[in-house]
Protein backbone atom coordinates (compact mmCIF):
# COMPACT_ATOMS: atom_id res chain seq x y z
CA UNK A 1 0.00 0.00 0.00
CA UNK A 2 2.78 2.13 0.90
CA UNK A 3 4.88 1.25 -2.16
CA UNK A 4 2.03 2.44 -4.21
CA UNK A 5 1.18 5.77 -2.51
CA UNK A 6 4.97 7.01 -2.25
CA UNK A 7 5.09 7.73 -6.54
CA UNK A 8 1.55 9.46 -6.25
CA UNK A 9 2.36 11.80 -3.14
CA UNK A 10 6.01 12.96 -4.92
CA UNK A 11 3.86 13.92 -7.57
CA UNK A 12 1.51 15.88 -5.90
CA UNK A 13 4.82 17.08 -4.13
CA UNK A 14 5.71 18.53 -7.53
CA UNK A 15 2.95 19.97 -8.11
CA UNK A 16 2.71 21.91 -5.01
CA UNK A 17 6.28 23.20 -5.02
CA UNK A 18 5.99 27.09 -5.57
CA UNK A 19 6.63 28.01 -9.16
CA UNK A 20 10.29 29.95 -9.48
CA UNK A 21 9.06 32.48 -12.16
CA UNK A 22 5.85 34.87 -12.34
CA UNK A 23 3.70 33.69 -15.41
CA UNK A 24 1.83 35.91 -16.98
CA UNK A 25 -1.07 34.83 -19.63
CA UNK A 26 -1.25 36.47 -23.13
CA UNK A 27 -3.99 35.11 -25.31
CA UNK A 28 -3.36 36.93 -29.54
CA UNK A 29 -4.15 36.40 -32.47
CA UNK A 30 -2.64 33.62 -34.48
CA UNK A 31 -1.41 36.02 -37.20
CA UNK A 32 0.95 37.46 -34.54
CA UNK A 33 2.74 34.40 -33.88
CA UNK A 34 5.87 35.40 -34.75
CA UNK A 35 5.92 38.72 -33.67
CA UNK A 36 4.84 37.98 -30.26
CA UNK A 37 6.87 35.22 -29.60
CA UNK A 38 9.97 37.87 -30.49
CA UNK A 39 8.63 40.16 -27.97
CA UNK A 40 8.13 37.79 -24.91
CA UNK A 41 11.44 36.57 -25.69
CA UNK A 42 12.97 40.25 -25.43
CA UNK A 43 10.84 40.94 -22.18
CA UNK A 44 11.89 37.34 -20.62
CA UNK A 45 15.45 38.40 -21.52
CA UNK A 46 14.91 41.54 -19.65
CA UNK A 47 12.74 40.18 -16.50
CA UNK A 48 13.88 37.13 -15.51
CA UNK A 49 11.62 36.68 -13.12
CA UNK A 50 8.59 37.17 -15.55
CA UNK A 51 7.41 33.70 -17.72
CA UNK A 52 5.19 34.90 -20.20
CA UNK A 53 2.44 32.36 -21.63
CA UNK A 54 1.65 32.75 -25.14
CA UNK A 55 -1.74 31.18 -26.40
CA UNK A 56 -2.46 32.01 -29.93
CA UNK A 57 -5.70 30.94 -31.77
CA UNK A 58 -8.57 32.59 -33.61
CA UNK A 59 -9.70 35.86 -32.36
CA UNK A 60 -13.23 34.34 -32.00
CA UNK A 61 -11.67 31.33 -30.42
CA UNK A 62 -9.92 33.04 -27.75
CA UNK A 63 -12.97 35.22 -26.72
CA UNK A 64 -14.43 32.16 -26.15
CA UNK A 65 -11.86 30.80 -24.06
CA UNK A 66 -11.72 33.89 -22.28
CA UNK A 67 -15.74 34.34 -21.63
CA UNK A 68 -15.47 30.15 -20.67
CA UNK A 69 -13.19 31.71 -17.96
CA UNK A 70 -9.61 30.64 -18.73
CA UNK A 71 -6.88 32.55 -17.25
CA UNK A 72 -5.53 35.41 -19.04
CA UNK A 73 -4.24 38.47 -18.33
CA UNK A 74 -4.05 40.27 -21.77
CA UNK A 75 -5.79 40.03 -24.80
CA UNK A 76 -4.71 40.81 -28.64
CA UNK A 77 -7.59 40.88 -30.92
CA UNK A 78 -7.54 41.27 -34.78
CA UNK A 79 -11.51 42.03 -34.76
CA UNK A 80 -13.24 44.67 -33.35
CA UNK A 81 -16.27 43.10 -33.14
CA UNK A 82 -14.72 40.60 -30.64
CA UNK A 83 -13.03 42.80 -28.43
CA UNK A 84 -16.25 44.85 -28.37
CA UNK A 85 -17.76 41.87 -27.42
CA UNK A 86 -16.18 41.30 -24.39
CA UNK A 87 -16.10 44.87 -23.77
CA UNK A 88 -19.73 44.64 -23.57
CA UNK A 89 -19.74 41.68 -21.07
CA UNK A 90 -17.04 43.44 -18.76
CA UNK A 91 -14.32 40.77 -19.43
CA UNK A 92 -11.99 42.92 -20.59
CA UNK A 93 -11.12 46.73 -20.00
CA UNK A 94 -8.61 49.34 -21.38
CA UNK A 95 -8.79 48.20 -25.10
CA UNK A 96 -5.95 50.53 -27.28
CA UNK A 97 -5.53 49.58 -31.07
CA UNK A 98 -2.12 48.42 -30.88
CA UNK A 99 -1.09 47.57 -34.47
CA UNK A 100 -2.45 47.85 -37.87
CA UNK A 101 -1.97 45.55 -41.01
CA UNK A 102 -2.57 45.45 -44.45
CA UNK A 103 -3.71 42.53 -46.85
CA UNK A 104 -1.48 40.87 -49.36
CA UNK A 105 -2.16 38.72 -52.13
CA UNK A 106 0.58 36.20 -51.88
CA UNK A 107 1.64 33.53 -54.70
CA UNK A 108 3.91 30.45 -54.64
CA UNK A 109 6.90 31.69 -55.89
CA UNK A 110 6.89 28.88 -59.09
CA UNK A 111 3.79 29.49 -60.66
CA UNK A 112 4.41 29.80 -63.81
CA UNK A 113 3.30 32.58 -65.64
CA UNK A 114 3.67 34.85 -62.74
CA UNK A 115 1.14 37.44 -61.57
CA UNK A 116 1.71 40.71 -62.18
CA UNK A 117 -1.44 42.58 -60.91
CA UNK A 118 -4.52 41.87 -59.48
CA UNK A 119 -6.33 41.66 -62.89
CA UNK A 120 -4.79 38.14 -63.29
CA UNK A 121 -6.51 36.71 -60.56
CA UNK A 122 -9.19 35.96 -63.23
CA UNK A 123 -6.78 33.87 -64.91
CA UNK A 124 -9.06 30.31 -65.74
CA UNK A 125 -8.18 27.80 -63.17
CA UNK A 126 -5.70 29.99 -61.00
CA UNK A 127 -6.40 27.86 -57.57
CA UNK A 128 -7.20 30.78 -54.50
CA UNK A 129 -7.45 30.46 -51.36
CA UNK A 130 -8.77 32.69 -49.08
CA UNK A 131 -9.75 33.24 -45.29
CA UNK A 132 -13.71 32.41 -44.40
CA UNK A 133 -16.06 35.02 -43.53
CA UNK A 134 -16.15 34.29 -39.87
CA UNK A 135 -12.97 34.71 -39.84
CA UNK A 136 -10.74 38.69 -39.41
CA UNK A 137 -8.94 37.71 -42.39
CA UNK A 138 -11.72 36.44 -44.51
CA UNK A 139 -13.46 39.12 -43.35
CA UNK A 140 -11.39 41.83 -44.43
CA UNK A 141 -10.93 39.84 -47.70
CA UNK A 142 -14.79 40.21 -48.49
CA UNK A 143 -13.93 44.04 -47.52
CA UNK A 144 -10.60 44.16 -50.42
CA UNK A 145 -13.95 42.37 -53.09
CA UNK A 146 -16.52 45.41 -52.17
CA UNK A 147 -13.82 47.92 -52.61
CA UNK A 148 -12.73 46.48 -55.82
CA UNK A 149 -15.74 45.86 -56.92
CA UNK A 150 -16.57 49.65 -56.50
CA UNK A 151 -13.44 50.78 -58.06
CA UNK A 152 -13.91 52.17 -61.80
CA UNK A 153 -10.51 50.25 -62.85
CA UNK A 154 -11.83 46.81 -61.73
CA UNK A 155 -15.17 46.61 -61.34
CA UNK A 156 -17.73 43.67 -60.42
CA UNK A 157 -17.26 41.38 -63.31
CA UNK A 158 -13.62 41.34 -62.51
CA UNK A 159 -14.54 40.23 -59.19
CA UNK A 160 -17.17 37.57 -59.57
CA UNK A 161 -14.03 36.47 -62.34
CA UNK A 162 -12.34 36.31 -59.08
CA UNK A 163 -14.30 34.71 -56.87
CA UNK A 164 -14.80 31.56 -59.74
CA UNK A 165 -11.24 30.72 -58.45
CA UNK A 166 -11.65 30.18 -54.84
CA UNK A 167 -11.44 26.73 -54.17
CA UNK A 168 -10.75 26.77 -50.27
CA UNK A 169 -11.75 29.16 -47.27
CA UNK A 170 -9.58 28.76 -44.36
CA UNK A 171 -10.06 29.18 -40.78
CA UNK A 172 -7.03 30.78 -40.16
CA UNK A 173 -4.61 32.82 -41.70
CA UNK A 174 -1.29 30.20 -41.32
CA UNK A 175 -3.39 27.62 -43.35
CA UNK A 176 -3.75 29.79 -46.30
CA UNK A 177 0.11 30.33 -45.74
CA UNK A 178 0.76 26.39 -45.53
CA UNK A 179 -1.41 25.39 -48.59
CA UNK A 180 0.86 27.93 -50.45
CA UNK A 181 3.82 26.32 -48.99
CA UNK A 182 3.00 23.05 -50.04
CA UNK A 183 2.52 24.19 -53.28
CA UNK A 184 -1.62 22.92 -53.80
CA UNK A 185 -3.00 26.69 -54.21
CA UNK A 186 -1.73 28.87 -55.75
CA UNK A 187 -2.36 31.95 -54.21
CA UNK A 188 -3.92 33.69 -51.76
CA UNK A 189 -5.31 36.66 -49.55
CA UNK A 190 -2.92 37.33 -46.01
CA UNK A 191 -2.16 39.99 -44.29
CA UNK A 192 1.08 42.01 -45.11
CA UNK A 193 2.88 40.62 -41.92
CA UNK A 194 2.75 36.97 -43.21
CA UNK A 195 5.10 37.75 -45.73
CA UNK A 196 8.10 38.52 -44.01
CA UNK A 197 10.47 36.06 -44.18
CA UNK A 198 8.67 33.66 -46.33
CA UNK A 199 9.37 32.07 -49.61
CA UNK A 200 6.01 33.56 -51.67
CA UNK A 201 5.95 36.13 -53.53
CA UNK A 202 3.17 39.26 -53.59
CA UNK A 203 1.07 41.23 -56.04
CA UNK A 204 0.99 45.00 -55.13
CA UNK A 205 -2.74 45.82 -53.78
CA UNK A 206 -3.42 49.53 -54.27
CA UNK A 207 -3.37 51.04 -51.26
CA UNK A 208 -6.76 53.26 -51.70
CA UNK A 209 -8.48 49.55 -51.78
CA UNK A 210 -6.30 47.93 -49.37
CA UNK A 211 -8.29 47.71 -46.43
CA UNK A 212 -6.58 48.17 -42.82
CA UNK A 213 -7.06 45.72 -40.55
CA UNK A 214 -6.75 46.67 -36.45
CA UNK A 215 -5.51 44.78 -33.56
CA UNK A 216 -6.55 45.45 -30.14
CA UNK A 217 -4.95 45.25 -27.47
CA UNK A 218 -6.92 44.61 -23.85
CA UNK A 219 -6.17 43.51 -20.31
CA UNK A 220 -8.96 41.25 -18.85
CA UNK A 221 -10.43 42.42 -15.47
CA UNK A 222 -7.73 40.19 -12.93
CA UNK A 223 -4.65 42.43 -13.97
CA UNK A 224 -1.42 42.52 -11.78
CA UNK A 225 1.09 44.95 -11.39
CA UNK A 226 3.22 42.33 -14.04
CA UNK A 227 0.23 42.36 -16.27
CA UNK A 228 0.13 45.94 -16.25
CA UNK A 229 4.08 46.33 -16.96
CA UNK A 230 4.35 44.03 -20.32
CA UNK A 231 1.09 46.37 -21.30
CA UNK A 232 3.10 49.33 -21.27
CA UNK A 233 6.09 47.33 -22.99
CA UNK A 234 3.74 46.16 -25.85
CA UNK A 235 2.99 49.61 -26.69
CA UNK A 236 6.80 50.90 -26.26
CA UNK A 237 9.10 51.77 -29.08
CA UNK A 238 11.15 48.94 -28.35
CA UNK A 239 8.03 46.56 -29.41
CA UNK A 240 6.81 48.64 -31.87
CA UNK A 241 10.40 48.47 -33.47
CA UNK A 242 9.72 44.52 -33.54
CA UNK A 243 6.58 44.57 -34.57
CA UNK A 244 7.61 46.88 -37.80
CA UNK A 245 10.28 44.43 -38.15
CA UNK A 246 7.68 41.76 -38.38
CA UNK A 247 5.66 43.83 -41.06
CA UNK A 248 3.16 45.49 -38.68
CA UNK A 249 2.41 48.72 -38.86
CA UNK A 250 2.46 50.70 -35.37
CA UNK A 251 -0.39 51.76 -33.59
CA UNK A 252 0.78 55.32 -33.55
CA UNK A 253 0.37 55.73 -37.46
CA UNK A 254 -3.43 54.33 -37.39
CA UNK B 1 -17.67 -16.90 -8.09
CA UNK B 2 -19.40 -14.30 -5.74
CA UNK B 3 -17.30 -11.21 -5.96
CA UNK B 4 -17.26 -9.71 -2.43
CA UNK B 5 -19.71 -6.70 -2.45
CA UNK B 6 -17.12 -4.04 -1.73
CA UNK B 7 -15.47 -4.86 -5.51
CA UNK B 8 -18.94 -4.70 -6.75
CA UNK B 9 -19.33 -1.49 -5.81
CA UNK B 10 -16.22 0.16 -6.62
CA UNK B 11 -17.04 -1.66 -10.61
CA UNK B 12 -20.36 0.25 -10.07
CA UNK B 13 -18.99 3.97 -9.39
CA UNK B 14 -16.54 3.29 -12.13
CA UNK B 15 -19.21 2.45 -14.77
CA UNK B 16 -21.15 4.90 -13.57
CA UNK B 17 -19.12 7.98 -13.62
CA UNK B 18 -18.12 6.43 -17.47
CA UNK B 19 -21.51 6.78 -18.19
CA UNK B 20 -22.05 10.21 -16.92
CA UNK B 21 -18.84 10.87 -18.53
CA UNK B 22 -20.32 10.18 -21.63
CA UNK B 23 -23.65 11.16 -21.72
CA UNK B 24 -23.12 14.99 -20.17
CA UNK B 25 -21.19 16.46 -22.78
CA UNK B 26 -24.32 14.54 -24.90
CA UNK B 27 -27.22 16.29 -22.95
CA UNK B 28 -25.21 19.46 -22.89
CA UNK B 29 -24.82 19.88 -26.31
CA UNK B 30 -28.44 18.63 -27.40
CA UNK B 31 -29.64 21.17 -24.73
CA UNK B 32 -27.89 23.93 -26.17
CA UNK B 33 -29.40 23.72 -29.49
CA UNK B 34 -32.86 24.59 -29.24
CA UNK B 35 -35.05 22.27 -31.40
CA UNK B 36 -36.56 25.62 -32.72
CA UNK B 37 -32.90 26.68 -33.58
CA UNK B 38 -32.60 23.30 -34.87
CA UNK B 39 -35.80 23.36 -37.64
CA UNK B 40 -33.99 26.78 -38.43
CA UNK B 41 -31.21 25.57 -39.50
CA UNK B 42 -33.19 23.35 -42.85
CA UNK B 43 -33.88 26.74 -43.64
CA UNK B 44 -30.64 27.72 -44.49
CA UNK B 45 -29.19 27.33 -47.92
CA UNK B 46 -25.59 27.03 -46.40
CA UNK B 47 -26.52 24.32 -44.18
CA UNK B 48 -28.46 22.03 -46.45
CA UNK B 49 -25.56 22.99 -48.70
CA UNK B 50 -23.24 21.02 -45.99
CA UNK B 51 -25.51 18.26 -45.48
CA UNK B 52 -26.00 17.14 -49.13
CA UNK B 53 -22.03 17.34 -49.07
CA UNK B 54 -21.68 15.13 -45.91
CA UNK B 55 -24.56 12.57 -47.45
CA UNK B 56 -22.94 12.46 -50.93
CA UNK B 57 -19.21 12.13 -50.00
CA UNK B 58 -20.23 9.74 -47.56
CA UNK B 59 -22.57 7.50 -49.95
CA UNK B 60 -20.05 7.80 -52.99
CA UNK B 61 -17.18 6.54 -50.21
CA UNK B 62 -19.16 3.41 -49.48
CA UNK B 63 -19.06 1.42 -52.69
CA UNK B 64 -15.22 2.18 -52.55
CA UNK B 65 -15.01 1.19 -49.37
CA UNK B 66 -16.86 -2.48 -50.00
CA UNK B 67 -15.17 -3.36 -52.94
CA UNK B 68 -11.49 -2.70 -51.46
CA UNK B 69 -12.76 -3.67 -47.90
CA UNK B 70 -14.67 -6.94 -48.57
CA UNK B 71 -12.59 -8.78 -50.88
CA UNK B 72 -9.21 -7.95 -48.74
CA UNK B 73 -11.24 -8.88 -45.45
CA UNK B 74 -12.32 -12.07 -46.95
CA UNK B 75 -8.54 -12.67 -47.84
CA UNK B 76 -7.30 -11.83 -44.39
CA UNK B 77 -9.67 -13.92 -42.57
CA UNK B 78 -8.31 -16.80 -44.77
CA UNK B 79 -4.62 -16.10 -43.93
CA UNK B 80 -2.82 -17.16 -40.65
CA UNK B 81 0.01 -16.90 -38.82
CA UNK B 82 2.66 -14.31 -39.25
CA UNK B 83 1.47 -13.35 -43.18
CA UNK B 84 -1.91 -12.05 -41.26
CA UNK B 85 -0.14 -10.73 -38.19
CA UNK B 86 1.49 -8.18 -40.33
CA UNK B 87 -1.27 -7.24 -42.43
CA UNK B 88 -3.08 -6.40 -39.66
CA UNK B 89 -0.56 -3.94 -38.56
CA UNK B 90 -0.60 -2.54 -41.78
CA UNK B 91 -4.40 -1.79 -41.24
CA UNK B 92 -3.92 -0.65 -38.27
CA UNK B 93 -2.02 2.04 -39.72
CA UNK B 94 -4.31 4.51 -40.45
CA UNK B 95 -6.09 4.01 -37.38
CA UNK B 96 -3.55 5.26 -35.46
CA UNK B 97 -2.62 8.35 -37.22
CA UNK B 98 -4.01 11.43 -36.01
CA UNK B 99 -5.90 12.82 -38.54
CA UNK B 100 -3.78 16.18 -39.31
CA UNK B 101 -1.16 13.70 -40.38
CA UNK B 102 -3.53 11.54 -42.34
CA UNK B 103 -4.39 14.80 -44.13
CA UNK B 104 -0.96 15.55 -44.84
CA UNK B 105 0.09 12.22 -46.02
CA UNK B 106 -2.64 11.95 -48.24
CA UNK B 107 -1.65 15.61 -49.55
CA UNK B 108 2.01 14.17 -50.07
CA UNK B 109 0.86 11.51 -51.84
CA UNK B 110 -2.31 12.87 -54.48
CA UNK B 111 -1.46 16.65 -54.22
CA UNK B 112 -0.31 18.41 -56.77
CA UNK B 113 3.30 17.88 -55.96
CA UNK B 114 2.87 14.65 -53.90
CA UNK B 115 4.10 11.04 -55.05
CA UNK B 116 1.40 11.03 -57.81
CA UNK B 117 1.28 14.20 -58.56
CA UNK B 118 3.01 14.64 -61.90
CA UNK B 119 1.37 11.05 -63.00
CA UNK B 120 -2.57 13.07 -62.15
CA UNK B 121 -1.10 15.99 -63.73
CA UNK B 122 -0.82 14.19 -66.73
CA UNK B 123 -4.16 13.02 -67.22
CA UNK B 124 -5.21 16.14 -66.18
CA UNK B 125 -6.61 15.36 -62.57
CA UNK B 126 -6.28 17.40 -59.44
CA UNK B 127 -7.77 15.71 -56.58
CA UNK B 128 -6.88 18.56 -53.59
CA UNK B 129 -9.94 20.85 -53.20
CA UNK B 130 -12.78 18.58 -54.96
CA UNK B 131 -15.39 16.25 -53.72
CA UNK B 132 -13.11 13.74 -54.75
CA UNK B 133 -11.07 14.36 -52.23
CA UNK B 134 -13.55 14.54 -49.90
CA UNK B 135 -14.03 11.12 -50.99
CA UNK B 136 -10.87 9.68 -50.58
CA UNK B 137 -9.99 11.03 -47.50
CA UNK B 138 -13.03 9.36 -45.92
CA UNK B 139 -12.29 5.76 -48.10
CA UNK B 140 -8.47 6.15 -46.40
CA UNK B 141 -9.67 6.71 -42.83
CA UNK B 142 -12.87 4.35 -42.53
CA UNK B 143 -11.90 1.24 -44.98
CA UNK B 144 -9.08 0.07 -42.13
CA UNK B 145 -11.93 -0.07 -39.27
CA UNK B 146 -14.66 -2.07 -42.01
CA UNK B 147 -11.53 -4.77 -43.01
CA UNK B 148 -11.28 -4.77 -38.99
CA UNK B 149 -14.54 -5.77 -38.73
CA UNK B 150 -15.76 -8.09 -41.83
CA UNK B 151 -12.43 -9.89 -41.01
CA UNK B 152 -14.00 -11.02 -37.35
CA UNK B 153 -17.46 -11.76 -39.32
CA UNK B 154 -15.40 -13.72 -41.58
CA UNK B 155 -13.56 -15.16 -38.71
CA UNK B 156 -16.84 -16.35 -37.29
CA UNK B 157 -18.40 -19.06 -40.16
CA UNK B 158 -18.23 -22.31 -39.87
CA UNK B 159 -15.39 -23.47 -42.26
CA UNK B 160 -17.37 -26.74 -42.67
CA UNK B 161 -20.08 -24.65 -44.61
CA UNK B 162 -17.44 -23.71 -47.04
CA UNK B 163 -15.53 -26.66 -47.11
CA UNK B 164 -19.68 -28.96 -48.04
CA UNK B 165 -20.01 -26.21 -50.85
CA UNK B 166 -16.32 -26.39 -52.30
CA UNK B 167 -16.51 -30.55 -51.99
CA UNK B 168 -20.47 -30.16 -53.85
CA UNK B 169 -18.04 -29.14 -56.83
CA UNK B 170 -18.71 -25.10 -56.46
CA UNK B 171 -16.25 -23.14 -57.20
CA UNK B 172 -14.10 -20.66 -54.67
CA UNK B 173 -16.01 -17.80 -56.31
CA UNK B 174 -19.82 -19.38 -55.97
CA UNK B 175 -19.05 -20.21 -52.62
CA UNK B 176 -18.54 -16.93 -51.78
CA UNK B 177 -21.42 -15.41 -53.44
CA UNK B 178 -23.90 -17.97 -52.54
CA UNK B 179 -22.46 -19.14 -48.98
CA UNK B 180 -20.44 -17.15 -47.88
CA UNK B 181 -22.26 -13.89 -47.81
CA UNK B 182 -25.75 -14.64 -47.17
CA UNK B 183 -24.42 -15.72 -44.01
CA UNK B 184 -22.72 -12.50 -42.74
CA UNK B 185 -25.32 -10.53 -44.86
CA UNK B 186 -26.94 -9.12 -41.89
CA UNK B 187 -23.91 -7.77 -40.30
CA UNK B 188 -21.82 -6.18 -43.69
CA UNK B 189 -25.31 -4.23 -43.74
CA UNK B 190 -24.76 -2.43 -40.26
CA UNK B 191 -20.81 -2.61 -41.13
CA UNK B 192 -21.60 -0.37 -43.92
CA UNK B 193 -24.23 1.96 -42.06
CA UNK B 194 -21.14 2.13 -39.29
CA UNK B 195 -18.82 3.56 -41.68
CA UNK B 196 -21.31 5.77 -43.04
CA UNK B 197 -21.62 6.79 -39.43
CA UNK B 198 -17.68 7.25 -39.15
CA UNK B 199 -17.38 8.58 -42.39
CA UNK B 200 -19.94 12.13 -41.52
CA UNK B 201 -18.06 13.16 -38.63
CA UNK B 202 -14.02 13.66 -40.43
CA UNK B 203 -12.80 16.95 -40.20
CA UNK B 204 -8.84 16.90 -39.57
CA UNK B 205 -8.12 14.72 -42.75
CA UNK B 206 -10.58 16.38 -44.55
CA UNK B 207 -10.04 20.39 -43.95
CA UNK B 208 -6.31 19.28 -44.78
CA UNK B 209 -6.93 17.78 -47.97
CA UNK B 210 -10.03 18.71 -49.15
CA UNK B 211 -10.23 22.25 -47.96
CA UNK B 212 -13.43 23.93 -46.57
CA UNK B 213 -15.67 25.69 -49.66
CA UNK B 214 -19.70 26.02 -48.90
CA UNK B 215 -21.02 24.06 -51.70
CA UNK B 216 -17.92 22.13 -53.14
CA UNK B 217 -15.79 20.75 -50.12
CA UNK B 218 -17.80 21.90 -46.88
CA UNK B 219 -18.99 19.27 -44.88
CA UNK B 220 -20.86 19.29 -41.39
CA UNK B 221 -18.24 19.12 -39.61
CA UNK B 222 -16.77 21.82 -41.56
CA UNK B 223 -19.10 23.86 -41.23
CA UNK B 224 -19.49 23.87 -37.22
CA UNK B 225 -15.97 24.82 -37.46
CA UNK B 226 -16.39 27.67 -39.64
CA UNK B 227 -19.54 28.40 -37.61
CA UNK B 228 -18.01 28.60 -33.90
CA UNK B 229 -15.84 31.56 -35.24
CA UNK B 230 -18.60 33.84 -35.38
CA UNK B 231 -21.91 32.14 -33.91
CA UNK B 232 -21.56 29.97 -31.32
CA UNK B 233 -25.01 29.12 -31.49
CA UNK B 234 -25.23 28.37 -34.71
CA UNK B 235 -22.34 26.11 -33.99
CA UNK B 236 -23.97 24.76 -31.34
CA UNK B 237 -27.54 23.68 -33.21
CA UNK B 238 -25.22 22.14 -36.25
CA UNK B 239 -23.20 19.80 -33.61
CA UNK B 240 -26.64 18.63 -32.29
CA UNK B 241 -27.39 18.08 -35.99
CA UNK B 242 -24.63 16.18 -36.92
CA UNK B 243 -24.82 14.19 -33.25
CA UNK B 244 -28.69 13.05 -34.04
CA UNK B 245 -27.47 11.77 -37.51
CA UNK B 246 -24.93 9.78 -36.16
CA UNK B 247 -27.26 8.49 -33.34
CA UNK B 248 -29.73 7.86 -35.94
CA UNK B 249 -27.17 5.41 -38.20
CA UNK B 250 -25.81 3.69 -35.18
CA UNK B 251 -29.29 3.05 -34.01
CA UNK B 252 -29.57 1.77 -37.05
CA UNK B 253 -26.53 -0.11 -37.50
CA UNK B 254 -27.73 -2.10 -34.00
CA UNK B 255 -31.13 -2.80 -35.48
CA UNK B 256 -29.23 -4.44 -38.07
CA UNK B 257 -26.58 -6.18 -36.11
CA UNK B 258 -26.93 -10.09 -35.39
CA UNK B 259 -27.54 -10.36 -31.84
CA UNK B 260 -23.98 -10.81 -29.75
CA UNK B 261 -22.09 -9.63 -32.68
CA UNK B 262 -21.58 -13.39 -34.29
CA UNK B 263 -23.71 -14.49 -36.37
Amino acid sequence: MCRALLPALLILLCYSLPATAIELSVFAASSLTEAMTDVAKHYELQHPDVQIRLNFAGSQTLAMQIEQGAPAELFISASRPVMSRLQERDLVANVQPLLGNRLAVATRSDLQPPLNSLRDLTRPELLLVIGNPQVPIGAYTRKLFTNLTASPAFGSALVTQIKKNIVSEEGRVKAIIAKLLLGEADVGIVYQSDLTNSKLLSIAVPEKLNPRAIYQLAKTTETNHHSEQFYAFLRSSEATEIFRRFGFLPGSEL
Amino acid sequence: MKRPRLFNLFLLTCGTALGILILLPVLALLLAASPTGLLKLFTQPQVLQALWITLLSSLLALPMIFLLGLPSAYGLSRCSGRVRRSLEVLLELPMVMPPVVAGLALLLAFGRRGLLGDLLNGVGLRIPFTLGAVVLAIVFVITPFFVRRCVVLFDAIEQKLEEAALLLGATPLQTFWHVTLPVVRRGLFAEGVMALAQGVGLFGVIILFAGNLPGRTQTLSLAIYSAFESDPQQAFSLGALLLLISLLLLATVHLLAPPEGGR
